[in-house]
């Protein structure tokens, strides 16, 4: 998978190459509107990870002139939280948009989701080592041995079995889980994946839930 | 950046100062009475010349009338004429003539300039009256003539009497010429002292206008002293003190805002600097730049939601954001907010109890949640263990509305504290770190978008309660 990001801000167009690298996709970086757009045209990327602060010719134009011939998906980034800005670059062609400052978590699942081709079916039976997840029962096992879970705590470990691997933000959870759709500063998730943890992880010598300090929280079992 | 253009103008003369319309407007005034008068006058004047004219002539033709009743008969007029002639004498501006039954001329003293019209005769036995004078055209000035019967013994004759006036004209065109230069002056002279006046009683509004100029934001205190002005002024300036007094509150509000809003970025810069700094003195294990990195983050998130909050509010006070009210229920949203915070309740001991009737209100359902939300946390963070956070709705019965009520069991909220908690950056407690001051001006805010309002009583030791009330739409 092949992303073209296109931002002049020197240090965030590194830890953009750096992390989407890391989460296994090829990067490459135009550091201007001009270079972004040619690359764009030359080659054929799978995403590209758009500023709309550009020097030369900006974000907007770009776009425009990218969807002049090509269909890539186009994520755009944007520091001003404006409606009009945001729609704006929708009616432009854009297929999301993320306003800065986010979460790089925020970004990744962005992008997988805009990487995903079509909708994908949900697994019924979701498995995490020795933890067994039977969505359709509503039934969460580990080692074979029955765990009762209340109905948000099974919708928490559902989401992060679903998800698993990818590091989830509290606001990301709050909103998935809670259907609570801004920054909150309460530490309510935390909470939850602590009372979680006491029922799925605590019993047993191999922990599943964990912490990424100041990111968010994923499920993964680590050797 | 987006930049509203005003519209260019058509390049416009400038309105002219009002001190020389106010001097124009009353010298025209003064003309057009002075004209009117003179005009009236004028007029006067000639109508009482042509009634002394008149009565004149009547006079003259009854004296005729009688010269010729002495007389035996008419050959008698033409044998001699004196008698008749001497009724005029000294008077060269009449013009008489007699003729007899038959048209035979009997007396004729002159010619006139031009020929007399033909007018009806006054019948011999009848006085004359101002309506039998007749008006003609002489070849300069204005001329009036009378014809009337008259009789000498037995014989009937005919006695016309004419003048002519060029000199009443001379009188009257030196009359208007006068009253003309009369008006001039006067009209001059009100413009003048008009202009003069008006001009003295702009003096003060100049004084205003030099006190305006020397207002700026960082002297907004000025005020314009109105006591001894004259009323109207004083309506302007009270007005003009009233703006001053709001725009001075409100860039109060914004200076205080910003440096509140410096000052609260400085402690998450402060350690986010000196934790980096301490960090990069010497050399650490992985597992420490990790913790570092993650603390950093921590402080940095701070930062952002900081900058978020502030946003939000500084876009409510432009009226920049766009409510997108839908027909929530309550009773669910409440249960839904409920199901979010009760671990958290639960996690310190708290109860949160839901008794909500079933209504329901157009509200923008992410800025409800983010209302109640700041509410329920607050509430929770100040409720002691074993204590009840209770979240309610119902109908308003005055109006139509709803409320949204929140209280809680607990120390309350002293009195001296209580009219200042939606102030930004207000903190009850100076000491307390949590949360940057701003969550209940945010609440605030939301409820005003909504053209609602928000209200707490709280006792000391007592409960206190934060009722939300939206208004019916």
């Amino acid at each position: 998978m092949k992303i073209l990001i296109v931002e002049d801000e020197p240090k965030a167009g590194d830890y953009l190459v750096k992390g989407l690298q890391e989460s296994g996709y090829v990067a490459d970086l135009a550091r201007n509107g001009v270079d972004g757009l040619a690359l764009a045209q030359e080659h054929d990327y799978d995403l590209i990870v758009l500023d709309v602060m550009l020097p030369q010719i900006d974000g907007w134009t770009v776009l425009a002139r990218l969807r002049e011939r090509k269909e890539t998906p186009v994520l755009f980034l944007t520091a001003r939280d404006d409606v009009a800005d945001r729609v704006k670059g929708l009616e432009l062609g854009a297929d999301d948009y993320l306003v800065k400052p986010f979460a790089f978590a925020e970004l990744l699942a962005r992008v997988k989701t805009l990487l995903r081709r079509g909708p994908v079916r949900e697994a019924d039976i979701v498995r995490v080592a020795d933890l067994e997840i039977d969505v359709l029962r509503r039934r969460v096992t580990r080692g074979g041995q029955r765990i009762d879970l209340t109905a948000k705590e099974f919708a928490l470990l559902h989401l992060l079995a679903k998800r698993q691997g990818e590091v989830l933000s509290r606001t990301q959870i709050a909103s998935m889980v809670w259907d609570m759709n801004f920054d909150s500063d309460t530490n309510v998730v935390d909470v939850a994946i602590r009372r979680l943890r006491a029922k799925v992880d605590d019993p047993y010598p191999l922990k599943l839930v964990q912490t990424m300090r100041g990111m968010g929280y994923l499920l993964e079992a680590r050797e | 950046m987006k930049v509203e253009l005003k519209p260019r103008m058509a390049p416009q003369r400038r309105p002219m100062s009002l001190t020389l319309r106010v001097a124009l407007l009353l010298s025209a005034v003064a003309a057009a009475s002075f004209l009117a008068v003179g005009a009236y006058l004028y007029h006067t004047l000639q109508r009482q010349m042509a009634y002394r004219d008149d009565t004149e002539l009547i006079a003259k033709v009854d004296q005729i009338r009688r010269i010729v009743a002495g007389l035996p008969s008419a050959a008698a007029i033409a044998q001699d004429n004196r008698p008749l002639t001497d009724t005029l004498f000294g008077h060269n501006d009449f013009m008489l003539k007699v003729n007899a039954a038959d048209g035979k001329p009997l007396v004729q003293t002159s010619l006139t300039s031009r020929p007399l019209p033909q007018v009806d005769s006054v019948p011999a036995r009848r006085a004359l009256t101002l309506d039998d004078i007749h008006y003609w055209q002489p070849a300069a000035g204005i001329g009036r003539m009378v014809r009337a019967a008259g009789i000498a013994g037995e014989d009937p004759v005919q006695i016309t009497l004419a003048r002519e006036r060029s000199d009443r004209l001379k009188v009257l065109r030196d009359y208007s010429f006068d009253l003309l230069l009369a008006l001039c002056g006067g009209a001059l002279l009100a413009t003048l002292l008009g202009y003069g006046v008006v001009r003295h009683s702009m003096h003060r509004l100049r004084t205003v206008i030099a006190k305006a100029n020397d207002i700026n934001t960082s002297r907004l205190n000025t005020r314009l002293s109105v006591q001894d002005a004259p009323a109207e002024l004083r309506e302007m300036g009270d007005a003009f003190n009233a703006m001053l007094d709001r725009l001075e509150d409100g860039v109060q509000r914004l200076s205080g805002f910003a440096a509140d809003l410096a000052h609260d970025m400085r402690t998450p810069l402060n350690t986010l600097m000196v934790e980096t700094q301490v960090a990069l003195a010497r050399p650490r294990t992985a597992e420490e730049y990790q913790h570092l990195l993650a603390s950093n983050l921590e402080e940095y998130e701070r930062l952002a939601r900081m900058i978020e909050n502030t946003l939000f509010l500084a876009r409510v006070d432009n009226a920049q954001m766009a409510l997108q009210r839908e027909t929530l229920d309550l009773q669910a949203e409440l249960q839904r907010i409920h199901d979010y915070f009760d671990i958290l309740a639960e996690d310190v001991g708290v109860r949160l109890v839901v008794s909500a009737e079933k209504v329901s209100a157009a509200i923008d359902l992410v800025l409800l949640q983010r209302a109640v939300n700041n509410l329920v946390s607050n509430a929770i963070r100040h409720t002691p263990a074993g204590g009840t956070v209770t979240l309610s709705a119902h109908a308003v019965e005055e109006g139509g509305g709803v409320a949204i009520v929140v209280s809680n069991s607990g120390q309350g909220i002293a009195p001296e504290h209580l009219p200042h908690i939606f102030d930004r950056y207000y903190r009850a407690d100076p000491a307390r770190t949590a949360g940057a001051g701003l969550g209940l001006s945010i609440v605030r805010a939301i409820m005003e978008l909504h053209g609602g309002k928000i209200t707490v009583d709280s006792q000391p030791g007592a409960n206190t309660t934060f009722t939300l009330l939206f208004k019916k739409i």
